[in-house]
């Protein structure tokens, strides 16, 4: 279970996680079937599927939280963890592992000092791997925040990285 | 009566009812179809296809335990296709299953290991998938998960749905799924409640019991079923010995054991268990002969002059008996009391015959429940089973509790008294009865009741009128029980009450006690203070951890440790637990259970004991076996049980204080220190048939 390692620090208050889910409960309440659009909702709101906001669903649902964890792990689009501000995705398929993927991904991860499928500890960056991005005429793509760069824009990397990394965090970042 | 279907299963005819499914058509007829998902009393999920069987006609293999039987239908359960897929379903769980026979605790009752050689698989056809990955211990307490062993199966998370908190889930998909908790955090964090009913249903050596580990192979043991005893609801236990030693408890028919009954046996086996008697030697303790300290005891309680005994909720209906013959006969004392641990037991002598009593059954088929009492579910895990086991299918479920729990969480009305008033709100829900008419006018004894009734006031608990008036009109109709876990003189006096207004006199309370044998102090002792006493007998309680430090002259203590009231005592004899005893108890139905020594003792039987002591007074008890005991005991109960009546709802005093059941804390992570299980229990043997006394 590599993606579910868990993350127990949340900083939202119950009053706060009652507030922000009561529209996404409202809006499938009474209906069959809805456990991953409802979670889908939930990712879309907290950044990912924040615990305590798992147990509130499974009690309005009235099902045992280890049944949502049960679906959602099943598929790779749920995060179990906090995800960084931006999210840095190389892609590894065929093409773009001929046309040099796996240099780019050490190079990031080195630039960056974490693995595919982690965040950084200042929730800034995720970096993630993809098997494909349907853009192969592109190789080697990377992405950040579901926007493929260029090849101009991938040597402006680690300038952007540095950048995004002095700034400030706000308060959306979280503190970490 | 549904329609009846008749079908062929391997050329055998077979008539079933309609909805039947084929795996259980064919076990009618005493044909086993091999199964791993499939477990007899969880839902079918159909999914480790083990069962699939040949129907003449279809193309397609069926899945024996999910498909149900049609008229005409021909069924082939071992044909050469059906075998061969078979084979194939258990090569390929072999390919995921990093398993060793020779060290496995499962082996001789692994279904896996036994279909393997039944179908002679070929174990290593498709080599080994299993990445290091995958754990071979959580590193649980109690109990020992290891996924390497995991077949997915799903049976754990099915009883873990069915039976406790639903904590368990496939989680990943494809070859990297496993069977964990939410987030696979550990167990003990995850709200399981360490029922151990996942171990039950494990086909393979995944899930077993952390004490069990290499005490001996499953053919080696020795099991004998008796009764649980940590509280009063009357689980049946299978106690399993190697060695002569026990090695597991495990649920017998009911299938169900709480986390004491299934792991709370350690105490019997203590290193500070009393094997030999002590006698005092001025400011000491020492260990003597039986002879010695049964004579000590006969010259200390005979020259005492006056002779009290107490005697503790959690030994057998024979112990008790004995006991007070004991003190009659030998020490002419009529001064036997009972001491249920903070309860007033005493009172209830006035409250309703044993038919009154309900048990899991009757709470299972309740379309009305009032539950009563903090910590209910979590002190009594079963009642709450049943409990939930009735709101599932339908019932009003009332939950009289201050804080929220998890019955209040699924109750239709969820009542908060102020502290200490539950009483004063049954007295008040009674009340809104008889004024909304909706008493039973007709029942007994009600009649004379309600012109006092109609006077009262309406006490203050804390609760809305109107919430009150609900309650009434829920509770009003159709088959009622109240479960408690408050045991005030005063909350089941009103309990009592608001059954008779309601006219429910057969299994309609439930008084929750965490001892096996609460009412056999009640019925067969004359029930007295113990006041002015020189001498006192204390049996299997410890007044002085209660808080009641006896006053005596000359004290005997016979328990299973050395209590502070033994530390206290001139003689101390060791005592026979529950678990080690044969004899009978009043169960939670009001019936009148036989019980088995099904845990080894070296000690005499408790009712020996309290013979020889009796010889040794000059004066023997008339009993040559437990046969005459028991005898006795039967009578004894049988001559009270119809004399009690249910008291009137009128009275004051709800002021009473709850004493709750205490709390069962979860042992700490580390799985080795796990003796917080109260001390205070035992556990007992049924293997006899149950007679109902209260018929």
């Amino acid at each position: 279970m590599a993606g579910v390692a868990g993350s127990e620090a949340t900083t939202i208050s119950a009053a706060e996680l009652t507030e922000r889910l009561a529209p996404i409960l409202a809006e499938y309440a009474g209906k069959d079937g809805a456990v991953i659009s409802l979670l889908q909702d939930v990712q879309e709101e907290f950044g990912f599927l924040e615990p305590s906001a798992m147990t509130d669903v499974a009690d309005a649902l009235d099902l045992p939280v280890s049944h949502l964890y049960g679906v959602a792990s099943f598929y790779s689009q749920f995060y179990f963890e906090p995800r960084g501000k931006n999210v840095v995705k190389v892609c590894t398929g065929t093409a773009c592992h001929i046309r040099g993927a796996p240099a780019i991904q050490a190079r990031l991860e080195e630039q960056l000092g974490i693995g595919p499928g982690e965040t950084t500890a200042d929730l800034k960056f995720t970096l993630e791997t993809v098997n494909c991005v349907g853009c192969c005429a592109l190789a080697p793509v990377v992405s950040i925040n579901d926007r493929v760069l260029n090849r101009r824009e991938q040597r402006k990397l680690k300038g952007w990285i540095q950048t995004e990394r002095a700034e400030e965090p706000t308060s959306q970042e979280g503190a970490s | 009566m549904a329609k009846e279907i008749t079908l062929h299963i391997d050329g055998q005819p077979v008539t079933v009812p309609e909805g039947t499914k084929i795996l259980q058509a064919a076990e009618s007829i005493g044909i086993e179809i091999p199964r791993l998902c499939y477990f007899e009393g969880l839902p079918a999920s159909g999914s480790c296809r083990l069962c699939l069987v040949e129907i003449e006609g279809q193309s397609r293999l069926a899945v024996s335990c999910t498909q149900r039987v049609k008229e005409g239908m021909a069924v082939l359960t071992a044909s050469d296709r059906v075998l061969r897929s078979r084979r194939f379903i258990l090569e390929l769980i072999w390919s995921t299953h990093d398993g060793d026979c020779t060290t496995c605790e499962k082996a001789g009752a692994c279904d896996l290991q036994r279909y393997t050689y039944d179908l002679d698989v070929d174990k290593e056809k498709y080599g080994l998938y299993a990445p290091d990955e995958i754990p071979s211990d959580l590193g649980d307490p109690l109990l020992e998960r290891n996924l390497r062993l995991c077949i997915l199966c799903g049976r754990c998370i099915r009883a873990c749905r069915e039976k406790s908190q639903g904590i368990l889930d496939f989680m990943e998909r494809g070859m990297s799924t496993i069977v964990t908790t939410s987030l696979n955090r550990p167990l003990a964090e995850s709200g399981c409640d360490f029922c151990g009913s996942c171990i039950e249903v494990c086909p393979v050596g995944c899930l077993v019991e952390r004490d069990r580990k290499l005490r001996g192979r499953e053919w080696e043991f020795e099991s004998v079923e008796t009764l649980c005893g940590h509280c009063n609801l009357g689980c049946t236990q299978v106690i399993d010995l190697a060695h002569g030693e026990i090695v597991r408890t495990r649920p017998g028919a009911d299938g169900y054991l709480c986390v004491r009954g299934k792991f709370g046996w350690d105490y019997l086996s203590s290193d500070d268990r009393l094997t030999a008697p002590l006698v005092r030697n001025g400011d000491s303790l020492q260990e003597t002969t039986w002879a010695e300290a049964l004579a000590r005891a006969a010259e200390g309680l005979a020259g005492a002059g006056s002779v009290a005994g107490l005697v503790g909720p959690n030994v057998t209906n024979e112990t008790v008996k004995a006991f007070g013959e004991l003190l009659a006969t030998s020490f002419g004392s009529q001064d036997v009391g009972f001491t249920g641990g903070g309860v007033p037991f005493g009172a209830l002598s006035t409250f309703g015959g044993l038919k009154a009593l309900a048990g899991v059954g009757d709470v299972e088929k309740a379309k009305k429940i009032l539950a009563i009492g903090p910590s209910l579910a979590e002190g009594f895990p079963r009642a709450r089973l049943a409990i939930k086991r009735a709101v599932d299918a339908g019932a009003k479920l009332i939950v009289v509790d201050p804080n929220e729990s998890e019955l209040a969480a699924i109750a239709t009305l969820h009542l908060k008294p102020k502290a200490g008033a539950e009483a004063a709100l049954l007295t008040a829900i009674g009340k809104a009865l008889v004024d909304g008419d909706l008493h039973n006018a007709e029942a007994e004894g009600v009649a004379e009741a309600i012109p006092a009734i109609r006077e009262l006031g309406v006490p203050d608990a804390g609760v809305s009128p109107e919430a009150i008036a609900e309650a009434a009109k829920l509770f009003a109709k159709g088959k009622g029980v109240v479960v408690s876990s408050a045991l005030t003189c005063d909350v089941l006096s009103r309990s009592a009450g608001l059954l008779m207004l309601t006219g429910r006199k057969k299994g309609a309370l439930l008084p929750l006690h965490p001892s096996a044998n609460p009412w056999a102090g009640v019925l067969l002792s004359a029930g007295a203070s113990g006041d002015g006493a020189k001498g006192i007998y204390a049996l299997g309680t410890d007044p002085v951890a209660a808080g009641e430090p006896p006053n005596a002259d000359f004290l005997v203590v016979q328990d299973l440790f050395l209590t502070k009231t033994a530390e206290m005592a001139d003689v101390v004899l060791p005592l026979r637990a529950f678990a080690e005893e044969e004899g009978t108890v009043v169960g939670a139905g009001g019936k009148l259970i036989a019980v088995n020594a099904a845990a080894p003792s070296d000690l005499p039987a408790n009712w020996q004991i309290l013979a020889d002591l009796a010889d040794a007074a000059g004066k023997p008890l008339p009993y040559k076996s437990i046969r005459d005991v028991r005898a006795a005991a039967k009578e004894t109960i049988s001559a009270v049980k119809g004399s009690l009546a249910f008291p009137s709802m009128n009275g004051a005093g709800d002021s009473e204080e709850l004493r709750p059941y205490e709390r069962f804390e979860l042992p700490e992570p580390s799985w080795v220190a796990r003796s917080q299980i109260r001390r205070g229990g035992s556990a007992a043997g049924v293997s006899e048939a149950k007679e109902e006394v209260a018929a």
